[in-house]
């Protein structure tokens, strides 16, 4: 009896885990979404960094985010982005930071040929989606709409000096997530005391990794992508130590009308949501700005055109298609270790 | 005498091998094995946190905003009293890091608990 009892205590010894550092979570809302910060953090001789580090750390990141909420917002009247918009074509100084959060969506803009614009807020404006008054507009109200919309409209001045043109509105809703997760980005990078840092942190859906994941040998995060018809499934892992993980979908905010879906991601060239078959995009990016802006341009140029896009810029995407597919672009195997796991949804795989 | 002795290790070595089988077993399935436990945040405060068990069978009203149901290992918002229904379509949740969130009334319900496999969703 001695002796099975002394192989049990070995037995139970062996499959003891290795205990994992400790993490600190802090959840808030902002950029009118749920954000969730999760944090490990080590002094330089390698010891777990103490709560109040770990708390102090977190204060910076939350705040850091409601700054750049204020200042990026269509509708907080005391930030750089309301008084650009109200300025009537006036030259309007900004901070330095909306300066470069304008002056990338200006550049994405460039890049996708219109397919992501950040001056869409004439016509968000008249569709309302998200709110209690979301309709379908005149077309005579888009057409209208549209005279106004185009990047080309926004004059990047230099020395933080912006005019917007022809009355063109910015909307920064398309990537002040991703610049938020690259804001939080910097801010672990930044010499704050001693410690180094550990992160993940999910801004409304948009993922940002840090520093690898104390928590797994390989030091990888693993993020799911969700499934458009029930958001907390996954139809595909993606792992990964650091970097940005973004999807825009039609599932995020949309009304019905009719029996169709009406969405939020608009084509800058008809003024109605994009209608491209896709049901979302998910792009993998050491920027979440860039990641966020080209989920919205993926989006709006589909499948086929979206693939030529991803194969000539080396971007890494993976579309949901409305018909069950999931694709994905070539550069995904390089940015992240992919793995299938819709079929049991009816998905199929295609790369 | 030496031959009962042997008799009496073999007992000993088939019930440690047994007993490994199990512990093996079990270790081969942590969603079942850790424990698991949902959260459910009202404006930014914890109200309720429940351990969830295979019995577990609870349904949390939220003065009528938001239905939330506690079934087995799992947990879901069933109801909610806002336009856009975003919680509701986020469907059932089964692991720890999973959350659904209904952002017009600022209820959070999450799963917490051991490592799931997956550490967030890109939604």
């Amino acid at each position: 009896m001695k002796r099975l009892i002394a192989a049990v205590m070995l037995l139970l010894g062996l499959s003891g885990c290795a205990s994992q550092p400790a993490a600190y979570t802090n959840d808030f809302f902002a950029m009118d979404t749920f954000m969730s910060v999760t944090l490990y953090g080590s002094t330089p001789d390698g010891r777990p960094a103490d709560d109040g580090t770990l708390s102090d750390m977190a204060e910076s990141i939350s705040r850091t985010v409601n700054r750049l909420d204020a200042a990026l917002s269509r509708t907080q009247t005391a930030g750089d982005l309301y008084r650009l918009n109200h300025a009537d074509g006036a030259v309007t100084e900004v901070s330095a930071e909306t300066y470069e959060a304008v002056r990338q969506a200006v550049a994405y803009a460039e890049q996708t040929g219109g397919a992501f614009d950040p001056t869409m807020a004439p016509v968000t404006d008249l569709w309302q989606i998200g709110t209690d008054q979301a309709r379908v507009p005149a077309q005579a109200e888009l057409d209208e709409a549209l005279t106004h919309v185009g990047y080309q409209n926004v004059k990047l001045l230099g020395e933080n000096r912006i005019q917007l043109l022809n009355g063109a509105q910015i909307d920064l809703g398309g990537i002040g997530k991703g610049f938020a997760g690259d804001a939080v980005c910097a801010l672990l990078q930044g010499e704050n005391g001693a410690a180094s840092w550990q992160a993940l942190a999910a801004l409304g859906g948009n993922i940002v990794l840090y520093g690898g994941n104390p928590a797994r040998k390989d030091g990888s995060w693993v993020i799911g992508v969700a499934d458009p018809d029930q958001t907390a499934d996954s139809l595909v892992t993606l792992a990964r130590a650091d970097g940005s993980v973004v999807t825009s979908g039609d599932y995020e905010r949309f009304f019905e009308q009719d029996g169709k879906r009406y969405h939020h991601i608009f084509d800058p060239a008809t003024g109605y949501p994009a209608d491209t078959g896709l049901r979302s995009v998910t792009v993998i990016d050491e920027s979440s700005t860039r990641a966020d802006a080209m989920t919205t341009a993926l989006f709006v140029m589909g499948l086929e055109k979206g693939m030529a896009f991803c194969r000539e810029q080396g971007i890494a995407a993976v579309f949901i298609t409305a018909d069950k597919q999931v694709v994905c672009s070539p550069a995904v195997s390089d940015m992240a270790v992919f793995s299938f796991e819709g079929e049991d949804k009816g998905y199929t795989y295609a790369q | 005498m030496r031959s009962k002795m042997k008799a009496g290790d073999l007992v000993i070595i088939a019930a440690v091998l047994l007993l490994a089988a199990v512990i093996a077993a079990v270790l081969a399935v942590p969603q079942r094995g850790g424990r698991l436990y949902a959260e459910v945040w009202q404006q930014e405060t914890l109200v309720e946190r429940v351990e969830l068990t295979a019995g577990t069978d609870r349904v949390i009203d939220l003065e009528g905003h938001n239905v939330i149901v506690l079934e087995g290992r799992t947990a879901r918002i069933a109801r909610a009293d806002c336009k856009d229904q975003v919680c509701v379509r986020t469907g059932t949740l089964t692991r720890a890091g999973q959350v659904a969130v209904c952002l017009p009334n600022r209820v959070v319900l999450k799963l917490v608990g051991d490592d799931s496999g997956i550490d967030a969703v890109a939604v």
